[in-house]
């Protein structure tokens, strides 16, 4: 499969060089018309790691990556100029409030044509009837009316429905979903998956979609990559890594997802918090929350070293049920 | 309050929905305008009508002098009395006042535009720029704008370029400071960020997206600082600096009046009073333009 996104050793630092990562040696690779979700807890770095596609992090924050391609645009080389035409062109986004990502003060319909009139040279006229067409193909009832409403006149799901007809105007290759359907209920949560995975399938976009919840992450995501403290600690195919998953994070945010009462009657939840991983200097980031049970020459490991995510299909940053013998210190 | 809240809260009580996706914002009529803004709108409205129609519709020739009809009280010709030179006293307010108005309304017209996109740009770009203007309205606002009309007439003698020049050096600043602490606060809404993940440019998304959400605020500055300006276009034409006769504005009326302040009173009252009446019009607009936006919000 040609690869449409690859990302290689992506680090996202809190200011100027040297600084501390809060993202760090993050790898990956899309295909094209694939969905890859980005899972993980809040602060786990995954909107960091979005957001740094798209050289959008807010200030101080600074990214760096060894490659950094979109198609076959070396995005780390480009100008701030060609950003501009990057985003919104070849690649599109969504975000979690989508009735804040409205300008309160210009019409909808105005906001859908601005891709439209800028990537792909239409005139007003022009513009306007592609937004209508545009506005109905992503599902949103009268058209025509709806185009000239205001932000503060849209429900949730419509603006969301919106800013997908928006995202999709410049007809991207690649859509980042930051948590879209997080703001929404879950009705509408569903509408707007279905509309997001029809418009996979007809445009043939890959889409990075970013969640926290592993049950939107199941219905729509091909491959998973679960993030911890800044760092991927699993990636593989989403069948694989839900019913089979490798580290005990992941299996514990399975655990978390099914709100299945515990044997204390307790719903589960992984003790600790995550930003105090980002303390840890050496070893396994999990460790202090680990719940797995090691035997002592895997413990020695977990507090030494933090192993490599392997090129595998499913690979995973845990010393548990990695053959010793590969990465056994010499 | 921010805008974008004010527009999520504003949604539920007077929009049904029906109507309500039809009508834009503030279009809510004369009724819901807070009574500064209509008292200020309806007196500058007239005083604008007037000094539009003077020359059709004032008595006299404000320059004519008539030496045997001199400091006559109010009467039959002289509706206001006249001057020290015989001059009518009310042709002369009309005739200054074309001056005094439009010379306020150019410099703020210039200083509010000029401000207002300084201000902007400062706030989108940051980084030594923004330091460096900053730093200059500093300057700048730390010196009284009659001592720099003072410095420019010496320099460049008295006319009406050198008026606007001296008003609108340190008039920019205040706008400046506004519009970039406004864009800064807008800037900071998701969706200033949503744009730019859709591609908008720096410049687009200033004019297209932070200019029109930062419009009212600055508007209301805007009608709050033409009084002031009228005030020291008043006060500059006082000191000489301004208008020379034998044309008239309503600082040197009051100027030339001086002597005759005991004689006749009304020589110093009527164009003070216009000046005043004129200030509090459109100050009271600018009140009532942000009673408005904080209604809303």
């Amino acid at each position: 499969m040609a690869e449409l996104l690859t990302v290689e050793n992506l680090a996202v630092h809190t200011g100027p060089r040297p600084a501390e990562k809060i993202v760090d040696g993050v790898s990956l690779t899309m295909g094209e018309s694939e969905v890859l979700a980005l899972v993980g807890e809040s602060g786990s770095g995954k909107s960091l790691t979005a957001m740094s596609l798209v050289r959008l992090l807010p200030r101080p924050l600074t990214a760096g990556a060894d490659v950094l391609t979109l198609d076959d645009v070396d995005l780390l080389r480009a100008t701030d100029r060609s950003m501009d035409q990057i985003r919104g062109g070849r690649i599109g986004m969504l975000f979690q409030q989508p009735k804040h990502m409205l300008d309160p003060t210009s019409t909808v319909g105005a906001q859908v044509a601005e891709p439209l009139r800028r990537f792909r040279g239409m005139n007003r006229a022009a513009a306007r009837q592609a937004t209508i067409e545009l506005l109905r193909d992503v599902g949103v009832p009268e058209p025509e009316r709806r185009a000239r409403s205001y932000a503060h006149q849209l429900s949730g799901g419509l603006a969301q429905r919106v800013m997908i007809a928006a995202a999709l105007a410049g007809q991207p290759r690649l859509l980042i979903a930051d948590e879209p359907t997080t703001a929404l209920d879950v009705t509408v949560e569903a509408q707007i998956l279905r509309l997001l995975a029809a418009k996979k399938a007809e445009l043939g976009m890959s889409i990075l979609f970013i969640s926290h919840d592993l049950g939107v992450v199941s219905s729509i995501a091909d491959r998973i990559a679960v993030m911890y403290a800044g760092r991927i600690v699993e990636q593989g195919p989403a069948g694989e890594v839900l019913t089979a998953p490798q580290h005990p994070y992941t299996r514990a945010l399975i655990e978390c997802s099914l709100l299945r009462p515990g044997p204390s009657g307790e719903l589960c939840s992984i003790p600790g918090h995550a930003d105090s991983a980002l303390r840890i200097t050496s070893g396994c980031r999990f460790r202090p929350r680990c719940t797995a049970t090691h035997d002592a020459h895997i413990e020695h490991q977990c507090a030494a070293a933090e192993p490599a995510l392997a090129t595998q299909s499913h690979a995973t940053r845990c010393w548990i049920g990695m053959p010793t013998q590969v990465k056994e210190p010499a | 309050m921010s805008l974008l809240d004010d527009h999520l809260t504003s949604k539920a009580p007077n929009d049904a929905p029906a109507t309500g996706a039809e009508r834009g914002r503030g279009r809510a009529g004369l009724r819901t305008w807070p009574p500064s803004l209509l008292v200020g709108a309806t007196l500058f409205g007239l005083i604008l009508i007037t000094l539009i129609l003077t020359p059709w519709i004032m008595p006299h020739d404000p320059a004519a002098q008539n030496l045997a009809d001199r400091l006559a009280p109010s009467g039959a010709t002289h509706p206001l009395g006249s001057d020290h030179l015989g001059r009518d006293v009310l042709s002369r307010l009309m005739d200054g006042g074309r001056f005094s108005v439009s010379i306020a309304a150019i410099t703020l017209l210039i200083c509010a535009v000029s401000g207002t996109l300084v201000g902007i740009v400062c706030a989108r770009r940051g980084g030594k720029f923004d330091e460096f203007v900053m730093r200059l309205t500093d300057v700048l606002l730390a010196f009284p704008e009659i001592i720099v009309a003072l410095f420019l007439v010496a320099v460049l003698g008295t006319n009406y370029g050198t008026l606007i020049l001296a008003l609108v050096i340190g008039g920019w600043t205040p706008f400046a400071r506004l519009a970039r602490s406004v864009a800064l606060e807008i800037g900071s809404h998701d969706y200033i960020e949503a744009a730019r993940a859709l591609g908008c440019s720096s410049s687009f998304i200033m004019f297209r997206h932070i200019l029109p959400n930062a419009l009212s605020p600055l508007l209301a500055h805007t009608a709050v600082r033409f009084g002031h300006k009228l005030i020291t276009v008043g006060a500059l034409s006082y000191l000489g600096l301004g208008i020379q006769p034998p044309d008239a504005d309503w600082g040197s009326m009051l100027a030339t009046a001086q002597p005759y302040l005991t004689k006749t009173p009304g020589l110093i009252i009527y164009p003070g009073l216009a000046i005043f009446v004129t200030a509090l019009s459109v100050t009271l607009i600018g009140q009532g333009l942000n009673a408005r936006r904080n209604q809303r919000g």
